[in-house]
């Protein structure tokens, strides 16, 4: 293994442009675990994690901007989130243990294409944006555009990502992630859900509803059929629940060492109606007053 | 194979060295270094007992290569006492019992440690939260965590 740490873009990309098949490494937390006992198959290592501009959280007019290797600790802990996607912390703080946030970092959870990442249904929701940068210049796309299948990306061999960006979400649009795993710490999802609401306070009709779903097809699938019911009604318990059932048009789940297909379906109705309650919760609007 | 020169502090001690590109530090702490107190388990990042403390931060050292604690600072179970005075973790993890076969203490009194150093008065889920990527194979977790809660009452997380 040939192991390579540029200390800046500049280096980095002058190094690409003369190098073929590179591995990219940030945190090691994904890519260390799949070369366990193999590290030698492992050619040109490229360790990212000293380019420091590609790191930090902050807030350019209504875009946030996160780097690409920020940790999930400093999600964690930002005040800027907090206070515009609170969301994205909950997600966050579901990943690994403290060892793996400390390391992990949102490049790498959004660029080895899981589709149980649990970042991504959160930045998907938002409409999320990523920067691609290589030797040739930069390019932007969407999030959801950018993920193809598990593993698989729009990027090119010697590009790598260094930024998401997103809005700000509106004030009167809530935003909560939802997660199932087999147990509490260290556990990838058997199904995750990021989704928006806005309710119109005055007669509780829904505005506008997203939602996205993780770990149920080959990357992250929007449940286009369950916002279709419910955008434009009055929202009530009934209606959600029916509403939920509508995800099996949307999601393709398969049986995996985590779970099956067929209990997939079951979760991702339920995450469907927690998510719901718990954005309800938020927007302080009472379920329970409701008819 | 290609080699890496690195600078790294680990216990206060200055080393450099030159290391193999592929080899990880929980292989350079053991074998190069000799600093066996620092075990490794599964080797992927799943029980801890590999726990090392970089930067002011845990990490697992079976998912860090060596070379990328070039120009980094490393804790490690060594530095935080000795048979002679033990740190106050280590000697909670004692009276308390909360040592049963050992293998995962190193990496749990290190893990709390970096809790009480960011959280000097965590609350019982704090506690469970911050030694949720410890695993103890003896399932000794309440005694575990009633050291961690002594040592954090006593307030003295320190040692030398």
């Amino acid at each position: 293994m040939e192991y390579y740490s540029p200390k800046s873009s500049t280096e980095l990309f002058k190094l690409l442009a003369e190098m073929d098949q590179p591995t990219f490494l940030a945190g090691g937390t994904d890519l260390l675990v799949r070369y366990y006992n193999k590290l030698d198959l492992l050619e040109k290592v490229v360790d990212l994690s000293k380019v420091k501009e590609f790191v930090g959280i902050k807030q350019e007019g209504d875009q946030i901007h996160i780097g690409a290797l920020t940790t999930h600790q400093e999600i964690e802990d930002s005040p800027i989130l907090e206070k515009v996607l609170p969301a994205l912390q909950e997600a966050a703080k579901e990943v690994g243990s403290p060892q793996i946030r400390h390391r992990g970092t949102i490049g790498g959870n959004i660029a080895n294409a899981s589709p149980a990442a649990d970042l991504v249904p959160v930045l998907t929701v938002v409409d999320a944006k990523v920067e691609l940068s290589g030797v040739d210049g930069k390019r932007v796309v969407g999030l959801d555009d950018f993920l193809l299948g598990p593993g698989q990306t729009l990027l090119k061999e010697q590009e790598v990502l260094t930024d998401i960006f997103f809005s700000v979400p509106q004030d009167d649009e809530v935003v909560v992630f939802q997660k199932l795993g087999k147990r509490r710490a260290l556990s990838i999802s058997v199904v995750n859900l990021a989704l928006l609401l806005k309710v119109n306070q005055e007669d509780s009709e829904i505005v506008d509803i997203k939602i996205y779903l993780g770990s149920v097809g080959p990357k992250v699938l929007r449940a286009r059929s369950v916002e279709n019911f419910l955008r434009g009604e009055k929202v009530n318990l009934e209606l959600i629940i029916e509403s939920a059932k509508k995800v099996e048009n949307d999601i393709s789940p398969i049986d995996d060492i985590r779970s099956t297909g067929e209990y997939r379906y079951e979760v991702a109705q339920e995450l469907i109606v927690r998510g719901i309650k718990a954005a309800l919760n938020r927007l302080e609007v009472d379920l329970d007053g409701l008819s | 194979m290609g080699l890496v020169d690195i600078k790294v502090k680990v216990n206060g001690e200055e080393y450099k060295l030159q290391v193999a590109a592929n080899l990880r530090l929980v292989d350079l702490l053991r074998d190069k270094l000799g600093l066996i107190g620092t075990k490794e388990g599964c080797g992927e990042g799943e029980c801890g007992a590999c726990t090392v403390i970089i930067d002011g931060e845990t990490a697992n050292s079976c998912l860090v290569l060596a070379a990328q604690v070039d120009g980094s600072e490393i804790t490690t179970i060594e530095a935080l006492g000795n048979e002679d005075k033990l740190h106050p973790l280590q000697q909670s993890f004692i009276d308390n019992g909360a040592v049963q076969c050992g293998f995962c203490t190193p990496g749990m009194i290190l893990s709390a440690k970096n809790l009480l150093d960011h959280n000097p008065q965590p609350s019982e889920e704090e506690i469970k939260r911050g030694l949720s990527g410890n695993i103890c194979r003896c399932t000794g977790y309440t005694k575990i965590i009633k050291a961690v809660q002594d040592v954090a009452q006593r307030g003295d997380n320190h040692g030398n």
